[in-house]
C-alpha cells in the first residue's frame, strides 16, 4: 500500500518538476503520515486513509487524513516518534490536526522546480 | 518476496535490501537477517545502494539488529552510497554515524573479519575491532 501510495506521489513531484532531492523528502513524510494513519485503525485490513496533494506558489502540500483516533508515540515502540522526527526534518511545516472525525496531518515544503 | 538476497564473501554475509525498506516487510527483512547471521560470523554487511524508500519501521529494524549483533561483539555494516538520497534521512535519524557506513560494498568487505577467526586473536592491531582484550576489561564491577 505505502509503495504503491509513494511511487504516485513521486510520479505526480516528477511531473511537477520537483527535484530528486524535495521528492524523496516529501514522499518519505506523506509515506511516515500514511503509516501513522494506518496505526490508526484497528487493524490493517480496515485502514482506510486519504492522501491530498496540491502545489500552490512554490510549495507543495501534502494532506493525509484518516478517521481513526490518534495515538500517541507510545502506541508501536520508539519507532513511531522517529516517523514524526523524519516529517519534521524532512518538510518544512508540519500540522497535526485531530478530532472526532479523526486525524489529519498536513505537509508543507518549498520545493525549486527544475523547470 | 521479500527481495532481499544473502551472499557470502569469504564467509561474510551480505545482504541485497530491495527497493523499499519499509513498514510493510521490515520484520520478515529482519528475522531473515538474524536467521543469515551464524554464531561464528563478525559482520554483516547490508547493501543499501539499490534501495529507493527506507522509512522509519525500516530505520527501526536496522537500529535493532545493529543493537542485536553488538550484544555479540558483531557488527552491522551498511554500504549507501554518497549519492543515495537515503544517506541524508539516515543522517537526520542517527542511523549514521550509529553504524558505520562505506560508500561501496568492497570498502564495507575490507572492514570485515573472515568467519571462524575470532576478533582480537588474528587481528588484536585493528582498533576499530572489539578485541578479546576489551571483554576483559569491561567485565562487570
Amino acid at each position: 500500500v505505502l509503495a504503491g501510495m509513494r511511487r504516485t506521489v513521486g510520479r505526480w513531484l516528477t511531473r511537477l518538476g520537483v527535484g530528486d532531492e524535495d521528492r524523496f523528502d516529501i514522499t518519505v513524510a506523506t509515506s511516515e503520515a500514511a503509516g501513522n494513519a494506518i496505526e490508526h485503525a484497528y487493524g490493517p485490513s480496515d485502514a482506510t486513509f486519504s492522501v491530498g496533494c496540491d502545489y500552490a506558489l512554490g510549495t507543495v502540500r501534502v494532506t493525509v487524513t484518516d478517521c481513526g483516533s490518534w495515538r500517541t508515540v507510545a502506541s508501536r515502540e520508539a519507532g513511531r516518534g522517529r516517523g514524526m522526527l523524519i516529517m519534521h526534518e524532512l518538510m518544512d511545516e508540519v500540522n497535526v490536526a485531530r478530532g472526532d472525525w479523526g486525524t489529519r496531518v498536513v505537509l508543507s515544503k518549498r520545493v525549486e522546480p527544475t523547470r | 518476496m521479500i527481495g532481499l538476497t544473502v551472499e557470502h564473501h569469504d564467509g561474510v554475509p551480505v545482504g541485497t535490501l530491495p527497493l523499499d525498506v519499509d513498514s510493510a516487510n521490515a520484520r520478515r527483512l529482519r528475522d531473515e537477517l538474524e536467521a543469515a547471521v551464524g554464531n561464528d560470523t563478525f559482520d554483516l554487511v547490508l547493501d543499501l545502494t539499490a534501495t529507493q524508500y527506507l522509512d522509519s519501521a525500516g530505520i527501526d529494524m536496522l537500529f535493532r539488529l545493529g543493537q542485536r549483533l553488538s550484544q555479540r561483539r558483531a557488527h552491522l555494516r551498511l554500504v549507501i552510497p554518497p549519492t543515495s538520497q537515503l544517506l541524508r534521512l539516515a543522517e537526520v535519524v542517527g542511523l549514521v554515524p550509529t553504524l558505520p557506513r562505506y560508500d561501496t560494498l568492497a570498502a564495507a568487505l575490507a572492514d570485515t573479519e573472515p568467519a571462524g577467526e575470532p576478533n582480537g586473536l588474528s587481528a588484536s592491531a585493528d582498533a576499530r575491532s572489539p578485541s578479546a582484550i576489551d571483554e576483559r576489561t569491561q567485565r562487570p564491577r
